[in-house]
């Protein structure tokens, strides 16, 4: 799958934090729709909303053939203590070079140390990673003892 | 009252108490207390009965079989020991171990038997005052300006703890601005100062005499002495990066044991900030000046589990802190 989309979206949320933006939109694909869920369920954005350019729907709008280009995510940001709560979104894979990962190197960066010449994961830092059972946290994925495709570093 | 009072002692006629000097200068209904009594006044139950009135107040709280419960109970209680209950704060620190009421005299045990005799070594009245100007006492003659006294009050610690303080001189230097009158030196000194347990400051003084300069800029380390937060109290939260000027460094947490790796005004100013394990790198300039402003920079701006913890709305717990009953893994409150 291309990383572009995802590279782009990782630029564009820092942008919107630096911003202080209350909210903003995404491309409208699965995978970032996985993504933006999870970053939601590690508490890093408040919300994510189905919609279109113009803004959230205010009701349950299907993606058809006619809206489909028009169709985005909205994401709800988040700040505490004056400070973005999500400030940092990183790419670990680039469309240029794919980088996979095994349980074993994966235990290493998910206690912090540093593993094929990729960062040991920081405190609070979350690392999106696409595996053979969908899009999930690097911890997750040591806990079910599996490893794949390290997609992007959150914090 | 103690538990090992006898109960005959206790109801003995001899054991009326007298109320206490009191050494607050707040009368003691108005202090506020914790416990029972906190919040909405509970009334002191008269000898025999609740009135009507207090009834139907306690109907509105408790349930009919609840507030009979509570009357059965009370009626056991002796009116006399119900009357000298008194709530005590719970975060007291001067709270006895043991119940007491301390606001009566009690006249056999508060009163000291036989003669008083003072101790041998210590005087009883204080020395008396020099009143003659050119007289001085040795610790304001030789602070000078920047006394002691100054620092106690402004820090809130006692001057004997200051003293103990570390302060080391790190940067001194002469400056020359060159004006049509000539070459007008100065000059700088930056000091830092810690208590080796969680505090920092950083202090510059400048002056035309370098012995003033030294002693401004240890009077303002001392003034500026600040909380650094340290993870056990030996390492820092996770790694910094600070940018001051055209100095760059980045601080980096270490396993226990690490020791101090970093340029010697970094080791100085973990050595008084009390931080055993750290490593740190500094690119770009090496300015010292700099380096010591950047690093404290980033010794501030840690980013605390707790904060990120509060921003996204989880829970957060230290395992190895619940693991060991927290046994010597000072938190990051135990600055002091």
């Amino acid at each position: 799958m291309s990383l572009v989309l995802l590279s782009h979206v990782c630029s564009h949320l820092q942008n919107t934090t630096r911003a202080r933006l209350d909210q903003t939109s995404i491309p409208s694909t699965r995978q970032l729709l996985l993504i933006s869920l999870l970053l939601q369920s590690s508490g890093l954005i408040s919300s994510v909303t189905r919609g279109n350019t113009e803004g959230p729907d205010e009701t349950y709008t299907p993606t058809t053939q006619a809206n489909i280009a028009t169709r985005r995510l909205w994401l709800g940001l988040k700040y505490y203590d004056n400070q973005p709560v999500m400030s940092r979104l990183q790419m670990v894979s680039k469309p240029t070079k794919r980088v996979f990962m095994g349980v074993t190197g994966l235990k290493e960066l998910v206690m912090g140390r540093d593993t094929e010449y990729i960062k040991g994961l920081g405190p609070g830092e979350v690392l999106v990673m696409s595996t053979d059972r969908g899009i999930m946290e690097a911890r997750e994925a040591v806990q079910r003892l599996m490893g794949g495709q390290l997609l992007c570093r959150v914090s | 009252m103690s538990a090992a009072r006898s109960l005959r002692r206790l109801l003995s006629k001899a054991a009326q108490l007298t109320p206490a000097r009191q050494f607050h200068s707040t009368p003691l209904a108005a202090l506020p207390r914790n416990g029972p009594g906190n919040g909405k006044k509970v009334a002191v139950r008269p000898e025999t009965r609740y009135t009507a009135e207090h009834l139907e107040q306690l109907e509105h709280y408790y349930t009919p079989s609840q507030l009979e419960s509570i009357l059965a109970g009370e009626a056991v209680v002796d009116p006399k020991d119900f009357a000298r209950r008194q709530p005590r704060n719970g975060h007291d620190p001067y709270k006895l171990n043991y119940l007491s009421d301390l606001s009566k005299l009690d006249p056999i045990l508060d009163f000291p038997k036989g003669e008083f005799k003072p101790a041998m070594g210590h005087p009883q009245q204080p020395l008396p005052k020099i009143e003659d100007p050119d007289l001085k006492f040795e610790e304001e003659d030789v602070q000078g300006l920047y006394r002691g006294e100054d620092l106690s009050r402004i820090t809130g610690f006692s001057q004997a703890q200051l003293k103990k303080f570390t302060v080391r001189k790190m940067v001194f230097h002469r400056v020359v601005n060159q004006t049509r009158m000539g070459k007008i030196q100065r000059f700088y000194a930056l000091h830092i100062a810690g208590n080796g347990n969680g505090l920092l400051g950083i202090g510059e003084g400048k002056s035309a005499e370098p012995g003033d300069a030294g002693q401004i800029a240890t009077y303002m380390a001392l003034r500026n002495l600040e909380p650094i937060p340290r993870y056990e109290g030996r390492t820092i939260y996770g790694n910094v990066k600070v940018k001051i000027g055209a100095v760059e460094l980045e601080l980096r947490t270490a396993p226990p044991g690490y020791g101090i790796r970093a340029s010697e005004p970094i080791f100085e100013m973990c050595r008084c900030l009390g931080i055993q394990d750290l490593s740190a790198k500094i690119t770009r300039s090496r300015n010292r000046m700099n380096v010591i402003k950047a690093a404290l920079e980033g010794l501030r701006n840690q980013r605390l589990p707790d904060t990120i913890a509060r921003g996204r709305g989880l829970k957060l717990a230290d395992v190895r802190k619940v693991y060991y009953n927290g046994s010597n893994l000072g938190g990051p409150s135990s600055y002091l």
